[in-house]
């Protein structure tokens, strides 16, 4: 477990860096795609299944944004 | 023959001469004034000032046909000497020497006193000597000299020439081109009106009308009769062809642009009338409207003679996600805020989404839900506000295989879900608040929360926390919540953290890396699910996994007490999610692991890769693969102590929940998305279908080991 922190918080890290990357807003055309958000993509039962099927839980705190198109 | 440079004036007479020698040609002569011979002599003046200044084939064939007239009714010589004398400055100018030199021999031969009128070429002066072996006798013979080989007079010369041949031959493009160079070299009326012919014939009448103005315009100052006459038949006929094009701008309109076949055009013209050749022409404007750039992007395919009159009608880009005038509005922005004003689906006042989806599921274990539900969202993207909430309902055949004795019978009773939204964000930071109930008749579960986000570094990096906090009360059996039950059981309180960060990585890539902790207060042990006990030496070591339900009965011991659980559970996730867009496609690859107290650890990874097939059609393939160990009480076969007085001991802990043993799950399966109607259109509208198998192995478990779950859903959304 603690090489798992570990290994989140290097990813983390180099997340944070490559962010400080500008990308220059006409640039971000791209990201505007829907299939882009950052957000969790799931209808129906998908979600619901998972929460019973699987004995964990949570995970992705926190998405949205980032994404320049609103 | 010795060649010698000429001077401007006599380059001048030399080669551009032509038409002023019409007139000598016609007018004089020595012919008698029979009727027949007058006729004759004004058709071919009519021939030599009409056509062959700019029309050498036609007037070749005209030439011939006056010839033969003349021959049949027996004109006078001196009419028949013209004739030829004309057919060889045809043919000489055509590029035939040796036709132009027999018809300069049969002019000698009808006539003795036939002669070029003093504007002919060089070359036609020295066919014309070769021909009668006179050169004294060819008209201003003394005065003029031959043009010079080196010099410019000779290109254009040969320009000339060539252009001619091009022409005879349809070669149009060449007969421009040529012209075009010869008249570099000097200015002539006659090339002009000839490079007008071919531009008139190429289609290109607009140029071709220039020339032949110009060409007129040559013809009055050097009082080129003959010139005058054909320029002003060629500019009236063109006028007459020319198509003409005019624009109505949109109103309002400020900052208006207007490309014709991309060239300005400008604005203060517009409504003018502007002559175009015939043929396919692009008009593109572009401007704001309502403070948004719009555009008008259309092609014409105009007639000879037509007036078209352009309506410009701007419109918001015609685009699913982006536009050359969305990029060109972006390439101006100097900040996120300044991009969003480009997006044409941030420019209204309110957004309406609605959705309602049907989702089903089944299993291999007997359990069947079906689940209808709606949601619907209003949002205010310039203001920053929305509200939004859903509702849903399931019908759940049966639990699990080992409670099912227990529970209610199939599709008797529903689980009602239902939950509301509402966030507002101005500007950079935002809060958005939440809460939710689900309620059937012996579980009620109540959730509210609150998440804060901020965009930082110009919205590359977007930080999001929350928290929330839920209330669920556990009951057996219909409203049996405070009754059958002490504090201490089926009362859960969950108090919930998370914790985001979305990283832009680069135009085409996002990442979110984040986490959540939850921390469970209560007993949620299960009311219906028994627990059976073995005896810890003889029985409990030597139960196999899967054993029937038979088999534990016969082997279990008599006591079988409820499910008792730990009344406290930590539970943390941190996880991380890339979306790469590849070309027309989008790879989106999830990872999350998980620990808690009760020992439980977990690796979920989940995969689409969505590509758009279509402006209208969408397809993903979906996979996902979890595996986990079980808590850290769990057990395949619990143990129970018989004291001699007969007490009983059994484990404080104890559970019989699958999804609390080890187990490994793989899923697969996908979904398409097609929108309806337009997607640009005011109103956006599609269908999502997804499906899913799932097949679980339990590694440690009574009853069951495996499971193949077959689920999915059809949905249907609306934006306006």
């Amino acid at each position: 477990m603690r090489r798992s922190l570990l290994l989140v918080v290097a990813v983390g890290l180099l997340a944070f860096a490559s962010g400080c990357v500008k990308v220059a807003p006409y640039e971000r055309g791209m990201l505007a795609h829907p299939t882009m958000t950052a957000e969790e993509i799931a209808i129906g039962l998908d979600g619901h299944v998972r929460a019973v099927s699987e004995g964990a839980a949570g995970g992705l705190g926190g998405g949205g944004g980032g994404c320049g198109c609103n | 023959m010795i060649l010698r440079p000429l001077t401007r004036a006599r380059l001048h007479a030399a080669v551009l001469g032509l038409g002023l020698g019409l007139a000598l040609l016609v007018a004089p002569a020595t012919a008698s004034a029979a009727g027949e011979d007058a006729a004759i002599r004004e058709a071919v003046q009519q021939i030599m000032t009409e056509d062959y200044p700019g029309s050498l084939g036609p007037a070749k064939k005209k030439l011939q046909d006056q010839l033969g007239n003349c021959l049949k009714k027996g004109c006078g010589p001196a009419v028949k000497g013209e004739i030829y004398v004309a057919l060889g400055m045809v043919s000489s100018q055509l590029g035939q020497a040796d036709e132009a030199k027999q018809n300069f021999k049969s002019a000698g031969s009808s006539d003795p006193n036939a002669k070029l009128p003093s504007g002919a070429t060089p070359a036609m002066k020295a066919q014309f000597e070769e021909a009668t072996g006179s050169a004294k006798e060819a008209a201003g013979g003394g005065e003029e000299e031959a043009p010079a080989a080196g010099g410019g007079v000779a290109a254009a010369i040969k320009l000339m020439m060539e252009a001619l041949k091009a022409d005879q031959e349809g070669r149009l493009e060449e007969c421009i081109e040529k012209d075009k160079a010869a008249l570099k070299i000097e200015e002539q009326p006659r090339t002009r009106l000839h490079l007008a012919s071919c531009e008139s014939r190429n289609g290109k009448l607009v140029d071709a009308l220039k020339d032949a103005q110009r060409a007129l315009e040559l013809g009055i100052q050097k009082k080129d009769a003959g010139v005058m006459k054909v320029a002003r038949t060629r500019v009236k006929e063109l006028l007459d062809r020319i198509p003409h094009v005019t624009f109505v701008p949109p109103p309002g309109v400020q900052d208006l642009s207007v490309k014709f076949d991309d060239r300005p055009v400008p604005l203060d013209a517009l409504t003018k009338k502007f002559s175009v050749d015939p043929g396919k022409h692009r008009v593109v404007a572009e401007g704001g409207v309502n403070g948004f750039p719009a555009t008008f992007d259309e092609e014409y395919d105009v007639k000879e003679k037509e007036f078209v009159t352009v309506r410009i009608t701007l419109k918001p880009p015609a685009n699913d996600y982006i536009t050359p005038g969305q990029i060109k509005c972006m390439l101006a922005a100097k900040s996120q805020e300044d991009v969003q004003k480009c997006l044409p689906q941030n420019r209204k006042n309110i957004v309406i989404r609605a959705a309602a989806d049907l989702s089903a599921y089944s299993d291999t274990n007997s359990v069947a839900v079906y689940t209808p539900g709606i949601n619907a969202a209003i949002a205010s993207p310039t203001a920053g506000w929305n509200i939004g909430g859903n509702m849903i309902l399931d019908a759940v055949s049966a639990a699990s295989p080992d409670i099912v004795s227990t529970a209610s019978p199939p599709f008797e009773e529903f689980r009602y879900g239902g939950g509301l939204t509402a966030g507002y964000k101005p500007g950079l930071y935002g809060a958005q608040g939440s809460g939710s109930i689900s309620s059937s008749v012996d579980y009620v579960s109540y959730t509210g929360g609150i998440r804060l986000t901020a965009d930082l570094n110009d919205k590359l990096i977007t930080p999001t926390i929350g928290y929330s906090y839920s209330y669920d009360r556990i009951g057996r059996g219909p409203k049996n919540f405070q009754h059958d039950f002490n504090d201490l059981k089926g009362a859960l309180d969950t108090h919930g953290v998370e914790a985001g960060i979305t990283f832009v990585m680069s135009p085409t890539a996002v990442l979110l890396i984040g986490g959540t902790a939850q921390f469970e207060r209560g007993d949620q042990s299960q009311p219906y699910r028994y627990i059976p006990m073995f005896d810890p030496d003889t029985v409990a070591p030597f139960v196999p996994n899967g054993a029937t339900v038979d088999l534990v009965n016969r082997t279990r011991l008599p006591v079988r007490p409820l499910e008792q659980l730990p009344t406290e559970r930590d539970r943390f996730a941190v996880g991380g999610r890339f979306n790469k867009r590849l070309n027309n496609a989008t790879l989106r690859i999830e990872q999350r692991f998980y620990y808690d107290t009760w020992g439980l650890k977990a690796s979920s990874t989940d995969a689409r890769y969505m590509v758009d097939l279509s402006r209208h059609l969408r397809v993903w393939p979906h996979l996902r693969a979890h595996a986990q160990s079980g808590v850290n009480f769990y057990q395949l076969a619990y143990s129970a102590l018989l004291d001699p007085n007969g007490g009983i001991t059994v484990p404080l802990y104890r559970t019989g929940d699958r999804e609390l043993a080890p187990l490994i799950t793989g899923t697969g399966g996908g979904g398409v998305r097609i929108g309806l109607g337009e997607p640009e259109g005011e109103v956006k509208y599609g269908i999502t279908i997804v499906g899913d198998v799932m097949y679980t192995r339990y590694l440690k478990a009574l009853y069951v080991t495996t499971r193949t779950a077959v689920y999915g859903s059809v949905g249907f959304d609306v934006e306006f």
